[in-house]
């Protein structure tokens, strides 16, 4: 039984926004480290196929490349089906070879910060729908 | 004073075209008609504030203020028509307790 | 996320700012510098700021519709036709120039760096107006971050619609 349609990607989009909140903090805290470069998760990609396919039905719409031969290769897979790792090194590298820029750091943290607020506020608001459709009859006199 | 002389016969004869129009015209709604048309509305909000939540999760909103509207006004009217719904089924049950 | 682009534009200030005073305090660092890698004494540094159309990108973002929800966009003329397009500019560091006049000579025939006449070459830099470049780098870096302090305030204040 699920709640409503987008409960699921809710969610998940929840847990992908908190591990981006931990690589980012790992970014700061790391601003001083040789050769470090500022990781982060990209799952936009991903949560807006989830979700043309619960919307509208239709998964997505890939061309496969034909193989007619056994020892035709696949390409390699550009989406593999969920979130995946990035180096985001936006700009050269200092001289101890550490690329994290701390506005840049702060920036993505506090976009972070806010969708996952507004997710969680979403999300109350969804039960409440649900729960005051199971409460409302008990005030029938 | 002519000119407000001509002004209040022009609206009582208005008020008195409105009146007699109403009941010439003859088809009104009913209440069925209205209850269904009143119901496809919240489903038409519960369907919209389902579209700015898968938004909210992909972060493809464009503003985050119309998506909070979208989503309150989904909540306000399902809590309206569940109470016209309440109110409905009490007035029935009143009804079935009239004695004959 | 068309909605965050304030805090990319503000963030982006930040970034151009940080650059201006990383640069005014090499500036000031080396106001006695005679000797360097590429030969003569040292040449005042400064940045160049460069805007960036921002509004170009965020437009492609809202026509692009790969979104679910029907956005009612508040500037779309319907009557007259035209959609205006708002001009969201933010700032990056375009080059880092060095400044070629010429250095200042002092007298000094004791000097290891002293040419054939005694004269030794300073870098060109008045460190007072490097201080009052300064001043202005860190207000200016000051008044972006009240600025994205007041986007966070928007985007939290339509949060507190849904609680």
């Amino acid at each position: 039984m699920e709640i409503s349609k987008a409960h699921g990607l809710m969610k998940s989009a929840l847990d992908y926004r908190a591990m981006r909140q931990d690589l980012i903090s790992s970014n700061i805290s790391n601003a001083d480290t040789p050769f470090y470069r500022p990781k982060d998760v990209n799952f936009e990609n991903h949560l807006t196929a989830k979700a043309q396919e619960v919307f509208h039905a239709q998964k997505e719409q890939k061309l496969e490349l034909a193989t007619t031969h056994g020892s035709h290769i696949q390409p390699k897979e550009e989406y593999s089906g969920r979130g995946t790792l990035f180096f985001r090194d936006g700009h050269a590298a200092r001289n101890d070879g550490n690329s994290v820029d701390l506005d840049v750091e702060t920036t993505e943290m506090a976009k972070n910060q806010t969708m996952f607020n507004a997710l969680v506020a979403a999300l109350k608001k969804d039960g409440a729908i649900f729960r005051s459709v199971i409460s409302a009859s008990e005030k029938v006199q | 004073m002519a000119d407000l002389t001509n002004v209040s016969a022009l609206s009582t004869q208005d008020l008195l075209k409105s009146k007699s129009s109403t009941p010439a015209q003859g088809k009104g709604k009913d209440f069925g008609e209205i209850l269904k048309s009143s119901l496809n509305e919240v489903n038409e909000m519960q369907k919209t504030s389902e579209k700015a939540m898968g938004d909210i999760a992909t972060g493809q909103v464009k503003d985050l203020h119309q998506a909070a509207i979208a989503i309150d006004k989904a909540e306000m009217s399902m809590k309206l028509m569940l109470e016209v719904r309440n109110k409905a089924i009490s007035a029935y049950k009143e009804i079935l307790r009239t004695q004959m | 996320m068309s909605f965050l682009s304030s805090y990319d534009i503000s963030g982006y200030g930040l970034s151009a700012q940080r650059v201006r005073v990383n640069t005014i305090s090499s500036n000031i660092a080396n106001a006695q510098t005679t000797r360097t890698d590429e030969g003569g004494p040292y040449r005042r540094r400064s940045v160049v700021f460069k805007a960036i159309d921002f509004g170009k990108q965020l437009n492609n973002n809202i026509e692009k519709n790969n979104n679910l929800l029907e956005y009612s966009d508040p500037l779309d003329e319907q009557d007259f036709g035209k959609k205006p397009k708002p001009a969201i500019m933010s700032v990056i560091v375009n080059k880092i120039v060095r400044d070629d006049r010429e250095p200042k000579m002092k007298f000094e025939p004791g000097h290891p760096d002293a040419n054939a006449q005694g004269y030794v070459a300073y870098p060109n830099i008045n460190p007072v107006v490097e201080m009052a470049d300064l001043i202005e780098a860190t207000r200016a870096y000051q008044a972006n971050v009240a600025s994205f302090q007041s986007s966070k305030n928007l985007a939290n204040s339509a949060i507190d619609i849904l609680r």
